[in-house]
């Protein structure tokens, strides 16, 4: 459903993306992983619209959405969980879920009670405003905000980025129930216990490119490669 | 019913019923009408002079709202908000001279040409942020300031529109102070309630998310330049109301009702109230208005240096305005309770 072709991406003089190419199929779980700095963040945020690229096509479901306006990628059916979360402070719980579902209502299976199934400890905070929430609670409620607006796909930049250890589970629990009700998944993630659990295949960015690509059980038997791309054991 | 179903059926109006959020919600209106009841009494007892002061800091109350709904809740701050009191209140007083002085066919034209003004320049202004908005907005102000000063056929020019007929309901005229004042209260109360079901509603939580991450807002779907320009209509369309009423209190409309001095004072009653609070800048106007029309002319004209010092010292004593005050009571209280 996704496929990105020679995607050059950056800011001002920077290069950052350089000539980069990626596919994902319908309701698989892609983890991407890389050290900081070779352009993770730069690639959800282009394909979100939010960063525009120099050259290069990104079609989700044969469209073209490259250099497109987000209100636009995200009407395409593309959402957006980002890193350090990005809730909105001053609207309470309900408030936010409400924005977003009014985006997504009728155009596919997420509603406001099925996702408050899946992340239920933000049914317990409802009236509060989102800048008093935890950093686990505001990550959940930026997931429900993307799930709300019925997306085909939901790019994820560091769901676990600051979170406890007991948080990060919960969190990876919210993206196996995603994965089980078949949405499509981009996880960009440091922490590879995470990645390992929720994604069907890994993938590895360095220097603005993907060098690596292999199913996810299959990257875990050959710490090797792990070692050599993300100098880890 | 599962357990979270339960709990949104509560609590949750955007798939549920609302019943414990409305009978909060009547209770939370129990104030502003005991406000409005208290109010209703004051020509009772109050002289003629106290009461029309107090009908000119509805009339600002009013429009400092409307500028709140940019300001505080979109977070579009402006400079040039005065255009479309001043548009408003033009308006009013040459359907009065002209066509009819019967309420509310005045204010009403003030209001539909406030927001159409603010729709002929909102769509430009909108598009940028920050000091460009601010730039912007302030230079609509001196276009439309110039234009009340040199159109002298239409507003009379730098001796302003005068000789505007008294406001009639039923076709008796409204001459003494405390009628108008009732009529200008009426109506006051009318925009508050429209500007906060506004500030309140769906719309209302879109500008709020707008205010606070517009990247976000866009990435969740929504195209932020529709929103941000229904606010600045919105907030035009409540200030030619404000401009309107004003019209019909003081019956002589001047440039200086389009100048940049009063979208200053407008702005600084948002500051001192508490931007984002509505009613705040309620009590903000009251302060400039008392400052600037009561302590003023006892001070040989030096209100606007008053309110320069009042201005310095809510910057750093009240840094979130009157409004802040009350949130600070409030967690005061909570904290009291545990």
């Amino acid at each position: 459903m996704l496929e990105v072709r020679e995607l050059e991406s950056g800011y001002k003089r920077s290069a950052v993306l350089q000539g980069l190419d990626l596919d994902l199929a319908e309701g698989s779980v892609l983890g991407l992983l890389g050290r900081n700095g070779v352009g993770k963040s730069t690639l959800v945020n282009t394909l979100m619209g939010l960063v525009r690229p120099s050259a290069g096509q990104v079609r989700v479901d044969g469209v073209d959405l490259a250099g497109r306006r987000p209100d636009v990628v995200a009407r395409a059916g593309v959402a957006l969980v980002p890193q350090g979360r990005r809730v909105w402070a001053p609207l309470t719980v309900t408030e936010t879920l409400d924005l977003a579902a009014r985006r997504g209502r009728g155009k596919g299976p997420w509603t406001t009670v099925r996702v408050l199934d899946l992340l239920p400890r933000l049914g317990e905070r409802l009236r509060h405003e989102a800048g008093q929430l935890s950093g686990g609670e505001q990550q959940m409620l930026a997931i429900a905000r993307a799930l709300l607006t019925n997306p085909r796909l939901v790019l994820m930049d560091e769901p676990s980025d600051g979170l406890a250890p007991a948080v990060v589970d919960l969190i990876g629990r919210a993206l196996t129930g995603m994965k089980a009700e078949g949405v499509t998944l981009l996880v960009v993630e440091q922490d590879l216990h995470l990645a390992f659990a929720v994604a069907d295949e890994i993938a590895v960015m360095d220097k603005g490119r993907v060098v690596h690509r292999s199913p996810t059980a299959e990257f875990r038997s050959d710490s090797s490669v792990a070692h050599a791309l993300l100098g880890v054991a | 019913m599962t357990a979270t179903e339960k709990t949104i059926a509560v609590a949750d109006p955007v798939t549920g019923p609302t019943g414990g959020r409305r009978s909060g919600g009547v209770l939370r209106l129990l104030p502003a009408v005991v406000v409005l009841v208290l109010l209703a009494l004051v020509p009772f007892v109050v002289d003629p002079f106290g009461t029309s002061t107090l009908s000119r800091v509805l009339v600002f109350a009013l429009f400092a709202c409307s500028l709140d709904l940019l300001v505080g809740i979109t977070g579009l701050p402006s400079l040039g908000h005065a255009a479309y009191f001043g548009v408003g209140a033009y308006t009013a007083g040459l359907v009065s001279i002209h066509v009819t002085a019967e309420a509310p066919v005045p204010v009403l034209a003030g209001m539909v040409a406030g927001g159409l003004a603010a729709a002929t320049t909102g769509w430009l202004a909108v598009r940028n942020n920050g000091v460009f908005f601010l730039m912007l907005t302030l230079a609509i102000g001196e276009l439309v300031f110039q234009l009340a000063q040199s159109a002298s056929s239409v507003t009379g020019g730098s001796n302003g529109l005068f000789g505007i007929p008294a406001v009639r309901i039923a076709g008796e005229p409204l001459t003494l102070p405390g009628y108008v004042y009732w009529y200008v209260l009426a109506v006051a109360a009318l925009g508050f309630a429209g500007l906060w079901t506004i500030s309140r509603s769906p719309v209302g939580a879109v500008l709020r998310g707008i205010r606070d991450n517009e990247p976000r807002m866009r990435s969740v779907g929504y195209s932020p330049f529709r929103y941000k320009l229904a606010a600045f209509v919105l907030a035009g369309a409540f200030a030619g109301l404000a401009g309107g009423l004003f019209a019909a209190q003081v019956r002589l409309v001047t440039p200086s009702e389009v100048g940049f001095e009063l979208g200053a004072l407008a702005l600084l009653a948002v500051i001192l109230g508490g931007a984002g609070s509505l009613w705040g800048p309620v009590l903000g106007a009251a302060v400039v208005v008392l400052v600037r029309d009561g302590l003023g002319p006892s001070l040989d004209g030096h209100g606007p240096l008053v309110l320069g010092i009042v201005f310095v010292l809510a910057v750093y004593l009240l840094p979130r305005g009157f409004a802040g005050l009350a949130g600070f009571g409030r967690l005061t209280a909570r904290t009291a309770r545990r």
